[in-house]
């Protein structure tokens, strides 16, 4: 580390001394530099090449596309901001359904999905250590399998019909006396689709959280204890939350960005795209939506920049909230 | 036409006398329910009663009527009567004698194939040919006939004849008797740029050909054979295929003796020794030839199959999955150093159903050696295996072979099973008829709160059921018996049995497990189908001296590891890569599965290429996303084939797609399909696309359910509207209905004339809304039903509209149904004329070619070559031949499609529906229409919304969202104002191109 350091110093002293020398001996310096650290370069070139062509690349076209009309087939044309002007003014769906429940969706899902994974990591980090890998593989094992257990477990299980488990199991209990449809119900498709995210949520923020909770110095507890913390729960509250910031921190972003991407889920449980009366509609599908069944991708680009906007501020809020205050 | 309305009307109206009579009943029989609720069980069941025995009425006249006895029961029933099989007499007729002919049929005497005095048939639909002849020794005859199969390219399927001995058949087999052809491939197979060989197509190889009349399933190993007394008999083939016939002789089924028999009567001939020789090793994919050309080679990768080179694909096996049913049958040719005994090795892979022995029949220079070889048993084993020919405790038969030129061949057949078949076939029907007398007494419903005495209500249900496990057992112990071990289907049954027995513990709670039934049948259907495929992996056949080892014929151990290492490297070669931008070929784009891709790179090599000169690369795509993808990367095929149907229009108002209409011989490809497939590839006075399949919507039904409630299959919504309370009545329904139908019918259509707005704001599409929310409303059909085929198979939803996969899903994965479903014409509404229309869409897929393309008229050839009536009918057939009926290909080519082997009256049912087809027009913004209609009845089927608002809101969304497409497109300005109409194309009139293809 200390090594890299030095050059980075070095750099940005040669680079102030340079201001006054014309631009075509600045560039040929630059590059000088460069190559008296190639070997640093290299070090760095796996990552950066990734970084540039799947990270960098997408986003910045995705920011000049959303300036332009663009359908995939004729070239691209520019038209200033008319895009984001009719994402806030007339793209009902957008405003009216689009938006609303993507926020519904959000707030229940990831804040849930979230405390939820903390509470099973920390309930998991009770059990004996030989115990505790078979659990945490159980609980992660929804994430892994997806579109598998959707297809297998819950579109049986939230059929409409009198077949369906859950309807003929209330039915058996006459707890109703119709089938409903889960699924195609505007009125329960949300709900369906947040209890099922929530259990495929147990991803690799709660992972990260298990690690953080097992991690916490011992000692600590025992100064707790001496400092007179009466419960677990207060042991919680002051010693372990504070203590795995950091995996808090990465668990809540992973869960923010997990809900903010969610988009096929409604469609996968309805079975129609878009879903029923949009009761299911999300930012991503709208994006779908204009991206691949209305070919304007230059929209479809707008509503994702306002998508990665979002949740560039909501990881702000996490920071916030979870952020070390000592590194800033 | 006024008297058959007027016999309408009068039906019609008897029907509407029987709903409310049956309406006026149940509400009686509810008053009286409620008047004495708890006058218990017994008196509901009283009422049950009468329908209970009506039930069962129609179904067993119906199994009288459709089917006759097997021709294993014909001929248990002949032998009984004292049919000798034994005796001198035999008949020989000249085919040219035919004593008389159907009206017009196109028969000629003369010399066909070097054959002289040869009756040259040449059938055009269908025709029948009678011959006159005197038996003077009563007994069993079988038939043999000497013929030749007409062979040219487009003719791929066996003679179908039914065989009439004096005016009727005597049993089920003798309706379809195949006369197969032969078919060859042709090796060294071809390599392609990779180094892989290419799947060598069958040739028919067919010359002229002696063979006994056999049933077509292969149910049998003896030919089949007709109980004929001393006198005059007349002999009648009709047959719809093309074929010559020499002669016809008719004898007394060949006896063949045993084993030992043969060897005793062999040694008292002299016949001694095993020749001093090496083995001889027979490739079995090299076969001189196969009785299908369905039969089909593998590559196979196992480093022990002959041949086998690294890495690459070898054609070097036959695929015992192809090679399991019918009649299947092979020969090889090899030649003999020397006389003497040899015996028979085999290189096989049988390992397709878990533990359960595959039968072939051997025959060694056209002749069942011995009765052993008449259904000799392949068990099964996990991977290849090397079996000899040989007995019971491990001995190898021996066969005496002279020295020079011998065959031996080798035909499926499932004829130890076969009365296992039939009894479950039998265990079958009587589950059915349980289920219905269940039914019947349940009225459907499976009330829990409902306490039942099974022994009093439906008397004599336990036993019978305790009777059909019963014989499940029995048909258990001789399957097992039979295939030396329990295998899948005999533990299939014994979970049946245990299903049963566990019912029969508590009885009086069977009439809650109605659906049970409906599994268990299904079961043991599909159980019974299993037993019929015979599958048998061969990769060489070895003729050993009696007195040498057999050539090893598995794969050590370290070999196999060698050779799991090899394939493992292989696959990493890809062999899937998009091109395009290739200047030399034609790039073509398919959106469908390998094997459709595979058989057409093969046509247009074997076809299109010779004949034009243009090369062509077919690829396989795999998603439509990526063509959008691919395009904004710059990279398009010349031509793409299997696209949705909104797709091509999406690209041809963004500038993407050529306009076909522009060439001038385009009016020649409009004409091959309907108007009606056209509509949603127009726009702007182009056509952007050629319809490739359509997949009709037709009603299905169950006959059996509709002629037990005594309904007739419905011609109008009014008759739909008309048999539901009934269907409702015994808890049964129909299936829901899309929008299409109505908006059609009512003549409403979806968008104006001129394209720019939607007509659903007319009078005629709000009374069309309201028609079809009211099938939900008012006439209570269910709102979701999550599988038709599951529903329909167990009955509850005994008719419905679907469109042409549930065909093919009926046809192939519900045996139990056989004969018991139909199809007709979607209900319609009537017009003036007194004619239904019944406008409907389906499903098309369709081909297009790329407006970047730098070939539009080798691409135009090309697509014209693709969609004629030839190539469609071949690539069908050729699908289905390789296969199976899963592929059966719907082509929207008309011509093509009659000629793909339909059901007479299922083909004319759809040719009906044909000609009333329609496609919803597409506009810009026209994919707002499908989501919006579907929230429009979202809103007031499942809210209860007023259907005029509900419509009213859609329209309101449909209409903004044209407004904001048409102005991208500069179809009006901002303002509002028309710049360019679409001037949609009217499709109005029924399609008059269909007539020439009904048969009447």
């Amino acid at each position: 580390m200390s090594e890299s350091n030095a050059p980075i110093l070095e750099n940005r002293h040669a680079a102030g001394s340079a201001a006054a020398v014309r631009a075509e001996g600045r560039m040929a310096r630059l590059f000088k530099e460069i190559w008296r650290y190639r070997l640093s370069y290299l070090f760095i070139a796996p990552f950066m090449i990734c970084f540039v062509s799947f990270i960098m690349i997408p986003v910045v076209s995705a920011f000049l596309l959303s300036f332009m009309s663009y359908n995939s087939l004729e070239p691209p044309r520019f038209i200033g901001w008319t895009n984001f002007r009719y994402m806030v003014s007339e793209d009902l769906l957008f405003l009216k359904y689009a938006l609303p429940n993507t926020f519904k969706f959000a707030a229940i899902a990831g804040p849930c999905g979230y405390i939820a994974s903390f509470l099973l990591a920390w309930l998991i980090s009770i059990l004996r250590s030989g115990w505790r890998k078979w659990f945490a593989l159980a609980m992660y094992s929804p994430s892994l399998m997806g579109a598998v257990a959707m297809t297998i477990v819950w579109l049986p299980l939230l059929s409409g019909d009198r077949i369906g488990y859950l309807n003929s199991i209330l039915l058996e209990w006459g707890l109703i006396s119709d089938p409903i449809l889960w699924v195609t119900s505007k009125e329960h498709l949300m709900t369906s689709m947040i209890v099922v995210t929530l259990w495929s949520s147990m991803g690799i923020g709660f992972l990260a959280m298990l690690a953080g909770i097992l991690n916490v110095n011992p000692e600590l507890y025992e100064a707790g204890k001496l400092d007179g913390i009466k419960s677990r729960l207060e042991e919680i509250w002051y010693i372990t939350i504070p203590s795995m910031k950091p995996q808090m921190l990465f668990g809540a972003v992973m869960a923010i960005v997990g809900t903010f991407k969610a988009g096929s889920i409604g469609t996968e449980l309805s079975g129609m795209n878009p879903t029923p009366q949009y009761a299911g509609h999300l930012i991503m599908n709208q994006i779908e939506d204009y991206g691949f069944i209305r070919f304007e991708l230059g929209y479809a680009s707008a509503l994702s920049v306002f998508l990665l906007l979002l949740m560039y501020l909501s990881n702000k809020f996490c920071w916030g909230l979870f952020g070390s205050k000592e590194d800033e | 036409m006024p008297k058959e309305l007027s016999g309408l009307r009068a039906k019609a109206g008897l029907a509407m006398a029987l709903v409310l009579l049956l309406l006026t009943a149940a509400a009686c029989s509810a008053e009286n329910a409620a008047v004495s609720a708890n006058a218990g069980p017994a008196e509901a069941a009283a009422q049950a009663d009468p329908s209970a025995t009506a039930a069962e009425l129609p179904l067993a006249e119906g199994e009288d009527a459709s089917r006759d006895p097997s021709f294993g029961d014909k001929l248990q029933e002949w032998v009984q009567e004292g049919a000798a099989a034994e005796h001198e007499g035999a008949v020989t007729l000249s085919a040219a004698d035919v004593a008389r002919t159907s009206e017009g049929a196109h028969t000629s005497v003369g010399t066909v194939d070097g054959r002289p005095n040869a009756l040259d048939w040449r059938v055009e639909n269908e025709e029948w040919i009678e011959y006159e002849f005197n038996v003077e020794t009563g007994g069993l005859y079988r038939i043999d006939l000497t013929y030749r199969p007409v062979t040219d390219e487009n003719r791929r399927r066996p003679i179908l004849l039914n065989v009439a001995v004096d005016g009727g058949n005597e049993f089920l087999e003798a309706r379809s008797v195949a006369l197969d052809r032969r078919w060859k491939d042709p090796f060294p197979a071809s390599l392609d740029q990779n180094g892989d060989q290419i799947r060598p197509m069958s040739q028919d190889v067919s010359c002229w050909m002696t063979v006994s009349l056999r049933d077509s399933g292969g149910a049998y190993v003896e030919p089949l054979q007709w109980y004929l007394q001393p006198g005059r008999h007349t002999l009648r083939f009709t047959a719809s295929e093309p074929f010559a016939l020499a002669s016809i002789a008719l004898s007394a089924p060949e006896q063949v003796p045993g084993y030992e028999t043969v060897r005793q009567a062999n040694a008292a001939a002299g016949k001694e020794g095993s020749p001093d020789a090496d083995p001889i090793a027979i490739e079995a994919e090299e076969a001189d030839w196969k009785s299908d050309s369905s039969i089909s080679l593998r590559y196979d990768t196992d480093i022990k199959s002959t041949p086998y080179k690294r890495g690459r694909i070898t054609y070097n096996t036959v695929d015992g999955s192809r090679w399991s049913t019918g009649n299947g049958e092979m020969s090889w040719t090899f030649d003999v150093p020397e006389s003497g005994y040899y015996k028979i090795g085999l290189r096989i892979k049988q390992n397709y159903s878990s533990n359960r022995s595959s039968f072939r029949t051997v025959r060694i220079n056209g002749n069942i050696p011995f009765a052993e070889m008449k259904a000799y048993r392949f068990p099964y084993a996990s991977g290849w295996q090397g079996v000899q020919l040989e007995d019971g405790e491990g001995q190898p038969y021996l066969f005496y072979l002279k020295k020079g030129t011998n065959t031996i061949s080798m035909r499926a057949t499932q004829a130890p099973v076969k009365p296992m078949i039939d009894d479950l076939e039998k265990i079958v029907s009587a589950l059915m008829s349980l289920t219905a007398d269940l039914k019947a007494l349940t009225g459907g419903s499976s009330d829990t709160n409902r306490t039942w005495k099974i022994d009093e209500e439906l008397p004599g249900f336990t036993t019978d059921l305790r009777a059909v496990a019963d014989s499940l057992e029995d048909v258990q112990m001789r399957l097992k018996d039979v295939n030396g071990r329990s295998d899948a289907v005999t533990q299939g049954l014994v979970t049946t049995i245990k299903d049963i027995q566990s019912m029969l513990s508590d009885p009086n709670r069977i009439p809650y497990k109605t659906d049970r039934f409906v599994t268990m049948q299904g079961r043991v259907a599909d159980l019974m189908q299993q037993l019929q495929s015979q599958p048998l992996g061969l990769d060489r056949i070895y003729i050993v001296p009696a007195d040498r080892e057999l050539p090893q014929m598995e794969a050590s151990f370290f070999k196999k590891v060698e050779g799991g290492f090899v394939n493992f490297l292989s696959s990493f070669r890809s062999k899937e890569r998009l091109s395009s931008g290739d200047d030399d070929v034609l790039n073509v784009w398919v959106l469908r599965g390998r094997d459709y891709v595979n058989l057409l790179q093969q046509l247009v090599d074997e076809q299109f290429t010779p004949t034009t000169g243009i090369k062509v690369k077919v690829n396989l795509l795999a998603d439509t996303n990526l063509l959008v993808l691919m395009n904004a990367a710059d990279r398009a095929p010349d031509v793409a084939l299997g696209l949705p149907q909104t797709l091509p229009f999406d690209y041809a108002v963004r500038n993407g797609l050529y306009d076909l209409a522009q060439f001038p011989d385009f009016d020649s490809v409009y004409k091959r399909f309907a108007p009606g497939s056209w509509t949603p590839f127009y726009y702007e006075k182009g056509y952007y696309a050629v319809p490739e399949t359509q997949s009709f919507s037709m009603l299905y039904y169950r006959k059996d359910i509709l002629n037990e409630l005594g309904l007739d299959v419905p011609d109008t919504w009014e008759d739909v509207y008309d048999m539901l309370p009934t269907l409702q009545q015994n808890s049964l329904n129909m299936m829901p209905v899309q929008h299409t139908p109505f908006f059609f019918q009512s003549g409403a259509g979806y968008f104006t004339q001129d394209g720019l707005h939607t007509a659903l704001g007319t009078e005629q599409g709000y009374q069309a809304f309201k028609q079809w929310t009211d099938l939900y409303n008012v006439y209570a059909v269910d709102q979701q039903v999550s599988s038709f085929y599951q529903s329909f198979r167990s009955g509850t939803v005994p008719i419905g509209i679907a469109d042409f996969s549930m065909y093919i899903q009926l046809m192939v994965a519900a045996p139990e149904l056989n004969g018991y479903w139909g199809i007709a014409p979607i209900p319609g509404v009537r017009q003036e004329n007194g004619e239904v229309a019944r406008w409907m869409g389906g499903e098309l897929q369709s081909s297009v070619i790329f407006k970047k393309t730098k070939k539009a008229e080798e691409s135009w050839q090309f697509l014209k070559w693709w969609t004629s009536a030839e190539v469609q009918e071949r690539y069908g057939t050729d699908l289905e031949t390789l296969n199976g009926l899963s592929f059966r290909w719907n082509t929207s080519n008309i011509e093509a499609f009659v000629h793909l082997p339909w059901k007479p009256e299922d083909l004319n049912s759809i040719l009906e529906q044909w000609r009333w087809y329609k496609e919803i027009p597409n506009v810009p913004g026209s994919y707002y229409l499908e989501r919006e209609l579907q929230n429009a009845w979202n809103r007031t089927v499942v809210d209860g919304m007023n259907y005029r608002s509900s419509l009213e809101l859609s329209i309101e969304e449909i209409e903004r969202e044209m407004r904001r497409k048409m102005q991208e497109f500069g179809n009006i300005d901002s303002q509002g104002n028309v710049l360019r109409s679409l001037d949609l194309p009217d499709v109005s009139k029924p399609w008059e191109g269909v007539d020439p293809y009904v048969r009447k």
